[in-house]
């Protein structure tokens, strides 16, 4: 009888004992970090975010089987708040993994954006966190919904023959279709396709310094631009992941993202031009893998 | 049938034990949150105040990131949201300038882990319960009104007085808001304060000041 009833007791102190605990667990579940796509086991107490942004040359929508025309890294350092913008020549010879060597851009078309991660990752070391790519419609799209980009245009110069891109030098406004035109122009530039990834690079910059204007008076103006992104870009990002991203972004300053493009040397793979990457680069990419800015 | 009984009789007794012994536990260790009465129904811990003049709330919430329309879906979806998230601004204000013993709870129940340790480090709000006077209490709350209303931000503006403070202060934030398994909470914020400038002052004095309220640098806190 005793130990009968010692059995009760023992049940009914225990599932008071066991609330609690679920309740706790339960607490830290709903705090836990929401990152973590690329790899799983991605933890952003590391204090360093990195996001692979590929620009495709599909002249709609953003299929995988496309060549990548533009590909930067973006990173951002969650302690410091400064971030960097690391761009690679789509000519980039490079191994892809499991492909042998060829241009960076044709990882995009061999394996989708994921095998470009995987591309760029076995280049630099650098563990990526996320892709976004988007197309030239998508990219003019999400200009033109957030009414055009303020950009500094280095040097006068015509490109009507090819990507349309025709400016005077000094500061102004693109909108969606000047923007595209000036992000492909490389024909112009006596730098070619690194002046060209540099210029996209300034662009990006461009686009976090309005994001940043524009939050800054208004923070709901986020919302406007995670929709422009939802509307004409793909990723791998749910929307908790997009919404802690931008904020991120809203609160880094223009002056504290350092645009570098990699240093290279042009060349000749069989009757191919190509750019061989510097071996000076390494010491590019183990400062950003360190401090996640540049 | 008269064992049956005596087992459950059993069972009745040592819970009832149970409970006396928990109740006496909390009793014994927790007579000093037992004190006092404060303003607005009172919690545990506060000591009655002189109530201060404290500014009506000024509050909006409309939709964000929508181009045209919404679908009737989205507008449900947004009414419902509207006064939880009235009520946790609210709240999170109250905590603090008016009431910053119940800063705690609050931190703990509506933000999250890296929020809350940000906005601790951030010292805004005020010292001590019932020293501070608001002036303005204004919010604009827009939600996302896209993908189930999940997301918002409050953008909030309150001018207080008192706190030990020469000057009035004024306080501008945002906070940055999620919603997930029906409850909402902080993950970000952003905190700008410092002095009031003067109404016909200089207006720069306001957005660029470089001086927070009590002498500290102004704080920009990021998830």
């Amino acid at each position: 009888m005793i130990r009968r009833t010692c059995i009760l007791l023992a049940f009914i102190l225990g599932v008071s004992a066991v609330v609690p605990l679920i309740g706790g667990s339960e607490a830290t579940r709903a705090t836990a970090p929401l990152f973590g796509r690329v790899h799983k086991s991605f933890q952003p107490e590391k204090g360093k975010i990195f996001v692979l942004a590929i620009g495709n040359d599909a002249r709609s929508g953003n299929p995988d089987r496309s060549l990548a025309d533009a590909i930067h890294i973006l990173g951002i350092n969650t302690r410091t708040m400064k971030g960097g913008i690391l761009n690679f020549p789509r000519d980039s010879w490079v191994n892809i993994p499991g492909q042998g060597s060829a241009k960076i851009n044709e990882a995009l078309f061999r394996g989708g954006p994921e095998l470009l991660a995987r591309t760029v990752e076995a280049v630099t070391g650098i563990r990526l966190d996320y892709w976004v790519m988007v197309g030239f419609e998508g990219f003019q799209g999400i200009v033109q919904d957030l009414r055009g980009v303020e950009m500094n245009v280095p040097t006068t110069h015509n490109d009507t023959g090819a990507s349309g891109s025709v400016l005077t030098a000094g500061m102004q406004k693109l909108q969606g279709y000047q923007a595209l035109a000036y992000a492909r122009a490389r024909k112009s530039f006596s730098g070619g396709d690194v002046a060209r990834t540099t210029h996209q690079g300034d662009m990006l910059v461009a686009l976090q310094r309005k994001l940043q204007t524009q939050t800054a008076k208004n923070p709901a103006a986020l919302f406007r631009w995670i929709a422009a992104t939802k509307r004409h870009a793909r990723f791998d990002l749910r929307a908790d992941e997009m919404f802690r991203l931008g904020i991120l972004a809203t609160q880094i300053k223009s002056k504290d993202i350092g645009n570098v493009t990699l240093p290279v040397s042009l060349g000749w793979v069989g009757a191919a031009s190509v750019v061989f990457i510097s071996p000076n680069a390494k010491s590019i990419y183990e400062r950003f893998r360190e401090n996640g800015s540049l | 049938m008269p064992d049956q009984k005596r087992t459950w009789i059993l069972i009745v007794a040592a819970v009832a034990v149970v409970l006396a012994v928990a109740t006496t536990i909390a009793l014994v260790e927790l007579p000093g949150q037992r004190i006092g009465i404060g303003r607005e129904g009172g919690r545990p811990g506060e000591t009655a105040l002189p109530d201060l003049p404290q500014a009506t709330w000024e509050m909006s919430v409309h939709a964000s990131g929508v181009e045209g329309k919404l679908t009737g879906a989205e507008k449900k979806a947004l009414q419902r949201q509207r006064p939880e998230l009235r009520v946790l601004v609210k709240r999170v204000y109250d905590s603090l300038f008016i009431h910053p013993n119940r800063l705690a709870d609050t931190l703990k129940e509506n933000f999250s882990e890296p929020a809350a340790v940000s906005l601790r480090r951030a010292g805004a709000g005020a010292d001590e319960a019932g020293r501070v006077a608001t002036t303005l209490r204004r919010a604009t709350i827009g939600i996302q009104a896209t993908g189930g209303a999940r997301m918002a931000v409050a953008s909030v503006t309150v001018h207080a007085d008192g706190d030990g403070s020469d000057q009035p202060v004024v306080h501008r934030s945002a906070l940055w808001l999620e919603r997930a398994r029906g409850d909402w909470k902080v993950v970000a914020f952003d905190v700008r304060q410092g002095p009031l400038p003067e109404p016909s002052g200089d207006k720069k004095g306001d957005e660029t000041s470089k001086q927070r309220g009590k002498g500290k640098k102004p704080n920009r806190k990021s998830p």
